[in-house]
């Protein structure tokens, strides 16, 4: 009887580890190594390229198609921990702007430093950084859009897979982890779908700090910019606030990578040059 | 200097004519502009700092030739009109209409150097002859050479990292006559020579050279005599960029605001100033604390003609409340060193002490600016206001701005003065204006 047990236990055992590796064989292998934290630990990394210079244009359209369009100088350049980037943003259109600049230092120990040279101030500010959750410069942007949230303050879960245009993707639910991560960045809930073979970001959808649809962002026009360590930069950005109907594109007119952006950019002392 | 909503500088300058005879400077700064700009040009200034763009990329284009051209040149401004139920002349007339023409023109050329100009031409009260403005507030040349800059011309030169209140703000100065709708658009420059020094990259030594003094100018029925100076200076030691900025600064030249005399002449005095300033972030909190240490031509007090020397400190806390909502609150505190109590017993004499804040010997006071944006930056709403704590008085100035369009702003807001007459609350409630203005950028 004992024996038999052990028998039925041992052909159980071997017909469920079979399944097993039946099961892993049959789905990708990507999938089946990572996990959700590792695909946006992939995905964060992977708009992290040493420099960059570029000329964008910012198209903001309210509810009823009014629009204003603003255009931008910007650099960006990586740190030598290889996750923190410092930008430099000047705007080059319309007057009532033109003249601004920005400077954000990102630190992933502590809050960011910003600085801003408003023409009409003559001078350097210093801003208030820990709040991410406001409009960039007027668009559907946060600045925590913009940087990027930090992935270990929030809960990953890989909900399923389904294709954006054609292509594979991964579909991440990110919860923050505490009230202070979902206060600073005005989200309750984010939903990013990360293609599969490159862990870019092609859409995201997220939800106000009352868990209602806030947002949808799609990213698109993709170009691999350092093509060793296989880094993205999108061309084309474009956010839609559900709840207010208003709608930014941002379009990278101009660009160059890589050129070595000299440190001098960075300082308040090139903010308050022309 | 202090915030128009908080109080007025000392009474300043008489400058009751209309014009503001500075387009001979405006013509000398033309032919140095001209002159120079060869010169520099040989100089083979740092200017790979900007990579070029790929050239196979699609380039910025503008539809519109005209305003293609007027980019290319660097050329913007606005055209604005206004009402404003007061003047700032502080005298009874009421229901003034505006309209002005701002210019400004800013060109790199190829070679590094910079060239900028801004000024405006403005029509106040269209029911009088006069009172037509017309100011170059800026116009310089800038060029960069390793790790030194210089600018060189009429320029604004704007200190402090206090808001608003900036006990080191001592260097050019502001028009108080002026219907601006902006706090700032009441500066203007003076003829300086500026040179830095990037020691590090968030280190910098600024040397600034004033041939020129221009005084602060506001409506006065007293002449004013103003100096001829050509040996005014400023230096100042700067760190920003890393977790805190701050710097030590010193001024020897002259007073921006000046002293009334016996014989009721406005008369402007020497002074050196030395300053220093330092702010930083902590959460969502930005401190900031400015001080300034006056001296002055009666160091021992005993002319009540001239100022005594003091000491003017500010400490600010802004809190960002999240949701494009943010708000500063500042202590400040004007420390008269010697004092003795002032002869009050003419209206004259009172007016004397009141208009160099050295009516008491400690000046104690609050400011506060709440201010909010609204419906993806297009529509900002801010109050500010300041009150002294020895003196009744206070100010108010709520504002409202609201971008219709990339070329068209709407403006409107009030300025609200009350107090007692030994206050400039009290002085300036014929000052009490309701304000709306249009621009239209170009």
């Amino acid at each position: 009887m004992i024996t038999s047990k052990m028998t039925l236990a041992k052909t159980s055992f071997f017909l469920l580890s079979s399944l097993v590796l039946m099961a892993g064989m049959a789905l990708p292998k990507t999938s089946w190594a990572l996990t959700a934290v590792e695909i946006m630990d992939k995905n964060f990394i992977v708009g992290k390229y040493p420099d960059s210079t570029s000329e964008s244009t910012m198209t903001l359209t309210n509810k009823s198609g009014q629009q204003r369009v603003r255009k931008t100088f910007g650099t960006s350049k990586l740190d030598a921990n290889g996750i923190d980037n410092k930008r430099m943003t000047r705007f080059l259109e319309p007057a009532d702007v033109k003249g601004t600049v920005s400077l954000l230092v990102e630190h992933s120990d502590r809050d960011d430093d910003i600085w801003i040279y408003l023409p009409s101030l003559k001078k350097v500010r210093r801003l208030i950084s820990s709040n991410k959750k406001d409009s960039f410069v007027g668009t559907d942007f946060s600045y925590g859009d913009v940087i990027g949230h930090k992935v270990h303050e929030w809960n990953h879960t890989l909900v399923k897979e389904e294709d954006v245009e054609g292509a594979a993707c991964y579909v991440i639910e990110s919860i923050p982890k505490n009230a202070t991560v979902k206060a600073n960045t005005g989200y309750a809930k984010r939903i990013s779908w990360i293609q599969k073979d490159n862990f870019v970001t092609l859409k995201t959808v997220t939800y106000d700090e009352a868990n209602e649809l806030l947002k949808e962002a799609t990213y698109k026009r993709w170009k691999e910019v350092e093509p060793v360590k296989r880094r993205w930069q999108a061309g084309i950005l474009e956010a839609k606030n559900l709840q207010t109907g208003h709608r930014t594109v941002i379009t990278i007119d101009q660009s160059k990578y890589n050129t070595g952006v000299k440190d001098e950019f960075f300082t308040t002392r090139y903010m308050e040059q022309q | 200097m202090m915030l128009r909503e908080e109080m007025p500088q000392a009474l300043r300058a008489s400058a009751s004519s209309n014009s503001d005879g500075i387009f001979s400077t405006t013509n000398f700064l033309v032919a140095l502009l001209l002159s120079t700009a060869p010169l520099m040009s040989a100089a083979a200034v740092d200017n790979d700092m900007a990579p070029p763009l790929s050239p196979d990329e699609p380039a910025v284009t503008t539809a519109n030739p005209i305003k293609a051209q007027l980019s290319w040149l660097g050329v913007t401004g606005s055209f604005r009109t206004g009402y404003w139920s007061s003047n700032r002349l502080y005298d009874d007339v009421s229901g003034v209409g505006t309209a002005s023409a701002w210019l400004k023109l800013e060109k790199k050329l190829d070679n590094g150097i910079g060239l900028f100009a801004e000024g405006y031409s403005a029509r106040e009260d269209f029911r009088t002859d006069g009172n037509t403005r017309a100011n170059m507030r800026e116009m310089y040349v800038e060029t960069r050479k390793g790790d030194f800059d210089f600018r060189v011309g009429r320029q604004i030169i704007a200190w402090g990292r206090t808001d608003r209140l900036n006990p080191t703000d001592n260097l050019t100065p502001r028009d108080a006559r002026l219907l601006a709708t902006d706090i700032d658009e009441d500066r203007f420059g003076s003829l300086a020579a500026k040179a830095s020094w990037s020691l590090t990259a968030n280190d910098s030594l600024t040397l600034v050279l004033l041939p020129e003094f221009q005084a602060n100018k506001s409506y006065s029925k007293f002449t004013e005599v103003i100096p001829s100076a050509n040996n005014q200076w400023a230096i100042k030691y700067d760190q920003s960029g890393k977790a805190i900025d701050w710097s030590v600064s010193y001024y020897d030249g002259y007073d921006l605001s000046p002293d009334l005399s016996a014989s009721y002449v406005y008369k402007h005095y020497r002074t050196k100033v030395y300053g220093m300033d330092i702010a930083t972030t902590v959460g969502s909190n930005r401190f900031a604390l400015e001080s300034a240490y006056t001296q002055t031509q009666d160091m021992n007090g005993t002319n009540e003609y001239i100022k005594n020397p003091f000491l003017y400190t500010v400490f600010g806390v802004e809190h960002d409340f999240g949701n494009n909502t943010s708000g500063i609150v500042q202590i400040f505190n004007r420390h008269v060193y010697n004092y003795s109590t002032p002869d009050t017993s003419t209206s004259l004499k009172l007016l004397r002490s009141v208009v160099i804040s050295q009516l008491d010997r400690n000046q104690d006071g609050i400011s506060i600016r709440i201010a909010k944006k609204w419906l993806n930056e297009t529509l900002e709403t801010e109050l500010a206001g300041s009150t002294l704590l020895e003196r009744n008085g206070y100010s108010l100035r709520p504002r409202v701005t609201y971008l219709w369009s990339d070329s068209i702003k709407l403006l409107a807001g009030y300025e609200y003065y009350a107090g007692n007459s030994n206050t400039y609350y009290g002085y300036l409630k014929n000052n009490n204006t309701l304000f709306m203005e249009l621009r239209y950028f170009y």
